[in-house]
């Protein structure tokens, strides 16, 4: 037995090690010397690697050493600089990225001057058609052509072409981000509540803006463009902001997520829970789903934390993007806390004009549903996703049915409002939260596997790693969910000197570099 | 200067709803202060361990410091033989068992130490020697394991630039490997990691000190810190099944057979051996080469082609080379080449019967002389 669970491993590092990156080169780079020149400074994306903090310097220094009246001159620098953060990792799709984003500039433009509802309709129509048509074409093309190949074959049909493999197809990074961003702002100016952008720099740095174009937040035109056209002053306490929130991402990134992933997914020589469940114990797939319930959580609030933090030393304000969802009551709270600018989106552009909650009581669990899959549907091209999101709907419906019983039954409904009915209810809510992760990931057999084993009491390997670092980063994570719940944070960092804030960042960050494990993890959220 | 005079007052705050508000002037002054203030910091914590690893390498290689720690309350005691090599020397060089046997034989003590690192050759026990000769603690005695497929010379290099980077160099010991075939840039970028930014080049060292349980084992330094007070890496198990073996082997196999077939043993490795026999013998130093055992399955790996031409180098080097190649049985592995507890003991029984035993007695003789 243990023979072969060694060979089996052995088998699964082998093809790990042979599978191609998901962070693909750029197609041209090999042909362009500055574009290759381009891409060995800046080889990923990513916020927390010494290649972005040096671009992020220079053009730091080169935006607020332009003239305040240069506004313009401001924008196309971020722009510029924008262009070249994406083209670094591929330029054909950051070309790509920068025309779709034209031709939602005229578009707009367009639907904006005319008085012809069936033409600005028509033009509405155009504009999402076509982003959605990117998006389908890199994200989902490779399922619905395997999908439709293996039905095909299932009737005995020959389908003329070949599986896909998923590997195989690029997709462009932040592509489900900046899509709904286009979407969004086609129906705002649509539905007249926002005027066209006429200023061609201004629309560009909306979609482009590089911290938030590749893993979002997802932002607003309305939002993001009245600030694009403010003149910025210099400011310490912006910085001193941005930093502070740059700071508390890289540490949720390097010392919380990353740590977290060598539980989930294992190390080289030892692949995790998440990649082999069928090897591992009950107990260590229970503690496997802690961490990766802790790990999606710090990557994605990290990153935003990150983008969040660059965008306001430039002087923009994005969305908060997450609000300490596992401490939510109910999978509804965890919806209005977890990533915030794409429940708000979901619920603008899918959910209200499907009909919201208007209507009967099964056409709002309905929109629910239909929204939730929709939702699971824009992480990933893949069953799993769908039935995540299928299950995030049912758990909403559910939690909507209990609540309307529950009103009903005033008892019932003080006893949940105590505090051990409080916790109870986050703590089933972090349970039933954590129990879908199961299923966020691309392959379905493995999901089944790992649930099956979690709830029989089977044998195998335990963690990849001592599990006593990952019950001291829950106790920790813990403990400044409180401070910051209770107002403490916001006190220590409004009253503190600046001497101990000041040590406080450099600890922080130093912390963040001692705990960063051997190689460093690509962002989750990156790939969808 | 009031910023240092009272830095934690602010944690006796009022209530949240009675507090006063801060101002926004006040915390733009704030502002500006802290984020200088952080950067200070930071450099200043930088440069610090930066300069201090430069100065204490245990920092950097706990490996070679770590143990220096456990040697220093041995010199001046008796005769002072230390064992350098690999992690096969890590698990056979029974230190205490050593002392004990020359003792019962002798009646006269001597001091046996295991220089033991996991995956180094005669580079790093080039550098290593320097570095005891450096701290005070030269050996009368060397003991120097030869792994055979560490001699080897790849087209990029001597093998031992795998795992010997820049960070766990000093700057003054680049100029040595720099000779001995490593890449300059590779060298000098990781030990500019290590200098300018050590807090994450060096963070395994450093975590490796606090929690070790945090680091996965491949990322682990605190190999010496776990080893006898002789340097012994006692191993965890005192048998192990056919099928644990069989395991080890295939995993041996993998990771020596495409070596140790066609072995070369030429070029900077074999330099470096030479560069330390002549160091021993400048300062006066003993020194024997030594083979460690290895199981039936794996001696079988090496052709009858590459034993001839290790004889013919070990006969070339002019220095007294001791095969133990079949001193132990093959159950007293675990993988054909790290031996068990039984098996550690009847191998440093051996080498202290056959080896250390007459050579003090003639140091003894020496000495007396």
């Amino acid at each position: 037995m243990l023979f072969t669970n060694t060979v089996a491993i052995g088998q699964t590092v082998e093809e790990l090690r042979r599978s191609p990156d998901r962070i693909e080169t750029a197609r041209w780079a090999s042909e362009w010397p500055y574009f290759r020149w381009l891409h060995e400074q800046l080889p990923e994306p990513f916020f927390h690697t010494q290649g972005f903090l040096l671009f992020f310097l220079v053009v730091a220094i080169a935006y607020w050493l332009t003239p305040r009246r240069f506004n313009t001159s401001r924008v196309w620098l971020l722009v510029i600089a924008s262009f070249h953060f994406y083209a670094a990792w591929n330029a054909s799709l950051a070309l790509l990225v920068t025309v779709t984003t034209l031709a939602d500039f005229l578009f707009a433009r367009w639907m904006d001057s005319s008085q012809r509802p069936r033409l600005r309709k028509a033009i509405v129509w155009a504009s999402v058609c076509m982003n959605l048509g990117v998006l389908c074409y890199f994200k989902y093309r490779g399922f619905f052509l395997n999908e439709l190949h293996e039905s095909l074959g299932r009737f005995g049909l020959d389908a003329s072409y070949s599986k896909l493999n998923p590997i195989d197809i690029l997709v462009p990074f932040g592509i489900s981000f900046y899509t709904f961003e286009a979407i969004s702002y086609a129906v705002d100016v649509y539905k007249r509540k926002i005027r066209a952008e006429r200023s061609l720099p201004h629309f560009l740095l909306f979609i482009l803006f590089f911290p938030h174009l590749v893993a979002g937040p997802i932002v607003r035109a309305g939002d993001f463009l009245k600030q694009a056209h403010r003149r910025k002053r210099w400011n310490w306490l912006r910085v001193q902001i941005g930093l502070q929130l740059f700071l508390l991402g890289a540490f949720k990134k390097l010392a919380i997520a990353d740590r977290m992933a060598v539980f989930t997914d294992g190390t080289a020589g030892q692949p995790g829970p998440f990649l082999n469940p069928e090897f591992y114990s009950t107990g260590a797939l229970w503690l496997a789903l802690m961490a990766y319930a802790l790990r999606i959580y710090c990557d994605f609030s990290g990153y935003s934390d990150m983008a969040i933090g660059t965008a306001h030393m430039f002087g923009y304000k994005l969305a908060r993007n997450f609000n300490m969802p596992y401490l939510s009551a109910n999978v509804s709270e965890f919806w209005r806390r977890w990533h915030i600018s794409l429940s708000t989106w979901l619920r603008d552009y899918v959910f209200i004009p499907l009909g919201g909650s208007r209507g009967s009581g099964w056409a709002t669990n309905r929109n629910l549903l239909i929204t939730m899959v929709l939702g699971g549907l824009w992480h990933g091209a893949n069953w799993t996703y769908i039935v995540w999101g299928l299950l995030h709907g049912m758990m909403l419906i559910t939690h909507r049915q209990f609540r309307a019983w529950c009103e009903t039954k005033p008892v019932v409904e003080a006893y949940l409002n105590t505090w051990v009915g409080t916790a109870t209810r986050v703590f089933v809510t972090y349970i039933c939260v954590s129990l879908c992760w199961v299923f966020f990931r691309p392959e379905w057999g493995k999901a089944i596997v790992m649930l099956e084993r979690m709830f029989g009491l089977y044998e195998g390997m335990t963690l990849p790693l001592h599990n006593r670092s990952l019950w001291y980063t829950v106790v920790f994570v813990l403990m400044c969910h409180m401070l910051v719940a209770r107002g403490y944070w916001q006190k220590i960092s409004e009253r503190a000197p600046a001497s101990v804030l000041g040590a406080g960042y450099a600890v922080c960050l130093i912390t963040a570099m001692v705990l960063a494990p051997d190689s460093g993890k690509s962002f989750i959220y990156f790939t969808f | 200067m009031r910023l240092f005079s009272r830095p934690f007052a602010f944690v006796r705050w009022q209530n949240a709803s009675t507090a006063k508000p801060v101002s926004v002037a006040s915390r733009r002054r704030t502002a500006k202060r802290a984020v200088i203030a952080g950067f200070a910091c930071f450099l200043l914590l930088s440069l610090g361990l930066g300069v201090t690893s430069e100065v204490y390498p245990r920092i950097r290689d706990p490996f070679y410091g770590d143990k220096l720690v456990k040697l220093k309350p041995k010199l001046g005691t008796a005769p002072l033989v230390v064992m350098l090599g690999t992690s096969r020397t890590g698990f056979g060089f029974h230190g205490i068992h050593i002392e004990d046997t020359v003792l019962r034989e002798t009646g006269r003590p001597i001091a046996a130490f295991n220089y033991g690192i996991p995956a180094s050759g005669p580079i790093t026990h080039l550098i290593y020697l320097k570095r005891l000769i450096e701290d005070g603690a030269t050996p009368d005695l060397l003991i120097l394991e030869v792994l055979p497929s560490m001699l080897a010379n790849t087209n990029t290099g001597p093998l031992e630039r795998h795992w010997v980077f820049g960070e766990r160099l000093t700057h003054r010991e680049i100029p040595l490997v720099l000779h001995h075939g490593f890449d300059e840039t590779e060298v000098t970028t990781r030990w500019r990691g290590a200098t300018f930014n050590p807090w994450y080049t060096l963070r395994f060292q450093l975590l490796g000190r606090v929690v070790q349980s945090w680091i996965p084992w491949q990322c682990r330094f605190d190999w010496s810190r776990g080893t006898d007070r002789c340097g012994w890496g006692t191993p965890l198990r005192d048998v192990s099944t056919p099928e644990e073996r069989a395991i080890g082997a295939i995993h041996a196999k993998n990771e020596y057979f495409a070596v140790l077939h066609n072995l070369q043993p030429n070029g900077h490795a074999v330099a470096a051996l030479r560069d330390l026999l002549r160091v021993c013998n400048e300062r006066g130093i003993a020194v024997k080469l030594l083979q460690m055992p290895e199981s039936v399955e794996f001696r079988s790996w090496y052709s009858p082609e590459v034993n001839r031409r290790l004889m013919a180098m070990y006969a070339d080097l002019g220095c007294e080379m001791i095969l133990a190649s079949d001193w132990v049985p093959d159950e007293l592995f675990t993988d054909g080449h790290h031996l068990l507890r039984p098996g550690a003991e009847r191998f440093s029984e051996r080498l202290a019967r056959d080896v250390l035993i007459p050579w003090h007695n003639r140091y003894a003789k020496r000495v007396a002389r």
